[in-house]
């Protein structure tokens, strides 16, 4: 009795004072959260981080958090057009020094930690999402790539700089992305977040970005790297096949990132002020995901002003196309939703995996076709015909009749004999 | 952050030799300036304190106001003694007009300082050591769609550093850098306060 007082005073006094041990999972802390039933509303929560090794330092089983991470990307690009360089020698570059060791300010209250400040409860906030979802790829998912059964990096308030020796960074409002040169992820800090929930603490911009490396995984990674590297390294604007690729892999981003949260809105609480008009086409129940069609994007037909004002002629390259891919995005995945019959169900159980199973296949296409030509080829239509070889048939058909209605034009007709 | 805390100990190794210096020219027992009697000093603070951004990288910086008394406490062997307390309030809200989190921070500060006066006919330049404690309290408040939850919060810590000072008759302009503990973290701060005497 003597000794257990004597353990749980200086448990408590190590406490008092941020040194007790508490660190590795489970581990009870607070956080940001949707509220169940209520995705678009956000309140804090007690959550179990279950994998944590040193929650004080970022380090969970499967992903590091490190902070103030920089990526240059003039760097890289010139590493990449000089260097005979391999994917896992392009991350160890971008990686540069590797970023900081995190600072979270912690208190424990007995139960649990709580953030002491704003950053603090971004980062908590971070680390569950990427355990959430980490678990959402494995189990629900399925992905069997190094996307998800290799560690992960994500640098906390990091920044895309222009280049080594020049320290002001091109790219640090409130955003989070993944980087294949780093193959990681990276949040930004803002002095000026929007009225929206942040973009890291949303935890289906969260899922997004995740698929965003299994995308590059399943449909370059090792096997195609070379074919990746020559289409970052094409000069000049974005071709249609690269608004066609930064579509497929925006709109299959989106519909994982709809699949984990179970809402096709899950975009709109960060959309917010300045970004409300991307809302219009993020939003996978919204009127124009509801009319968008391959012949709408390429003509602007049906599609409401404020929308046409972003997504009319998407699939004319030229500079504006950077920002029109997502509108390509919002056709991919309003087509699977479609196709999973508009069921959150079917379509983490019965469409997520077989179309994660497909994306090898789809970029075996990509590659070849882009080998003979010399330059980026996207065949679309690859990435239909194995997905729909692998899904049940009652999907196959909703799948088929989807891709009737919106894909118009976009194929030789009877291409995709699976739908015959 | 470290090269922070390394300019400070090199501030501070080479302020303890002007010090006595100035000590030994200026302050000699019963001719402390016009320092030592019954006078205070009275006056109005700016403090920025940075502390290590939990990035790991940087620094975050938080600002507080308030006022502070001063009560020289006559001669020391060499320069004089003294002791302050100051009364500090700060605010900030981090995060966006949806999700945030701020503070509003009351706190203490009581310090003891010794240090040396150096007259210059219509002014007298004083420069001192000093080491502080602060202790205080506020409330933490977290917004979100649910309503806000509001939290108390404590916040303690230790200060050294080095100030120097100007008098212009009853006129006083103070500036001081130090670093100490906050709340178990560290943190370098610099101070700017105006004020008067009476």
């Amino acid at each position: 009795m003597k000794h257990q007082l004597l353990h749980f005073a200086l448990v408590g006094f190590l406490c008092a004072i941020n040194a007790c041990e508490m660190r590795s999972g489970p581990v009870d802390v607070e956080v940001l959260v949707a509220r169940p039933q209520e995705p678009q509303q956000f309140q804090l929560s007690t959550v179990t981080l279950q994998t944590a090794v040193d929650v004080h330092q970022g380090i969970a089983e499967r992903f590091r958090i490190r902070g103030g991470l920089q990526v240059n990307a003039q760097t890289m690009m010139d590493t990449l057009a000089t260097d005979d360089i391999d994917r896992s020698q392009m991350n160890e570059r971008a990686l540069g020094e590797g970023g900081a060791v995190v600072a979270p300010r912690l208190q424990w209250d007995g139960a649990r930690y709580v953030a002491e400040d704003f950053d603090t409860l971004q980062y908590l906030t971070l680390f569950h999402l990427f355990e959430q979802v980490w678990r959402f790829f494995d189990e629900v998912v399925q992905d069997r790539s190094i996307a998800t059964q290799s560690p992960g990096l994500i640098g906390f308030y990091g920044s895309v700089g222009l280049a080594d020796g020049i320290p002001v960074p091109v790219l640090s409002h409130d955003n989070a992305v993944y980087l294949a040169f780093l193959d990681g992820w990276l949040t930004f800090r803002s002095a000026d977040i929007t009225g929206g929930v942040p973009f890291a603490m949303n935890p289906g911009v969260v899922a997004h970005e995740f698929q965003h490396r299994v995308f590059f995984h399943q449909v370059f990674g090792d096997a195609h790297f070379s074919t990746w590297k020559r289409w970052i390294l094409s000069d000049g604007p974005l071709t249609e096949a690269g608004v066609l690729l930064k579509g497929v892999d925006e709109g299959l981003s989106d519909i994982h990132a709809a699949g984990f949260v179970r809402s096709l809105a899950f975009m709109t609480p960060t959309l917010v002020d300045d970004l409300a008009d991307e809302a219009l086409f993020r939003d996978l129940g919204g009127e124009f995901a509801a009319a968008v069609t391959w012949e709408g994007l390429a003509t602007g037909f049906g599609l409401s002003r404020a929308a046409e004002r972003h997504c009319g002629v998407t699939r004319d390259a030229g500079l504006d196309a950077e920002l029109r891919y997502y509108c390509l995005g919002t056709l991919v995945a309003r087509t699977l939703w479609d196709g999973a019959g508009e069921e959150f169900d079917p379509l983490r159980d019965q469409l997520l995996p077989p179309l994660n199973l497909a994306l090898s296949e789809f970029g075996d296409a990509v590659a070849a076709e882009s080998a003979d030509a010399g330059e980026l080829r996207v065949p679309i239509e690859a990435l239909w015909r194995a997905l729909l070889r692998r899904v049940e048939p009652s999907i196959r058909a909703t799948l088929c009749q989807a891709l009737d209605a919106r894909w118009q034009g976009a194929w030789a007709p009877g291409a995709l004999s699976e739908c015959r | 952050m470290m090269r922070g805390a390394r300019l400070i100990c090199g501030g501070l190794a080479c302020v303890g030799p002007l010090l006595w210096v100035t000590s030994a020219r200026a302050t000699e027992p019963g001719d402390a300036g016009t320092r030592t009697g019954n006078q205070a000093a009275v006056e109005v603070l700016v403090e920025v304190a940075a502390t290590p951004s939990v990035a790991g990288a940087g620094t975050d910086l938080d600002v507080a106001y308030g006022v502070r008394g001063f009560w020289p406490l006559g001669g020391a062997p060499v320069g004089f003694w003294g002791v302050d307390v100051a009364a500090l309030a700060a605010f900030a809200r981090e995060g966006g007009e949806r999700i945030a989190v701020s503070e509003s921070l009351l706190f203490l500060e009581p310090r003891l300082l010794w240090g040396a006066a150096l007259p210059l006919g219509v002014a007298e330049w004083s420069l001192y050591l000093f080491l502080g404690a602060h202790l205080g309290g506020g409330v933490r408040t977290y917004y979100s769609d649910a309503e806000p939850q509001i939290r108390a919060l404590a916040r303690w810590g230790g200060r050294l550093g080095v100030g120097h000072g100007v008098r212009f008759g009853d006129g006083w302009l103070r500036m001081e850098l130090g670093g100490g503990i906050r709340d178990g973290r560290p943190e370098v701060l610099s101070t700017l306060g105006l004020g008067w005497w009476y």
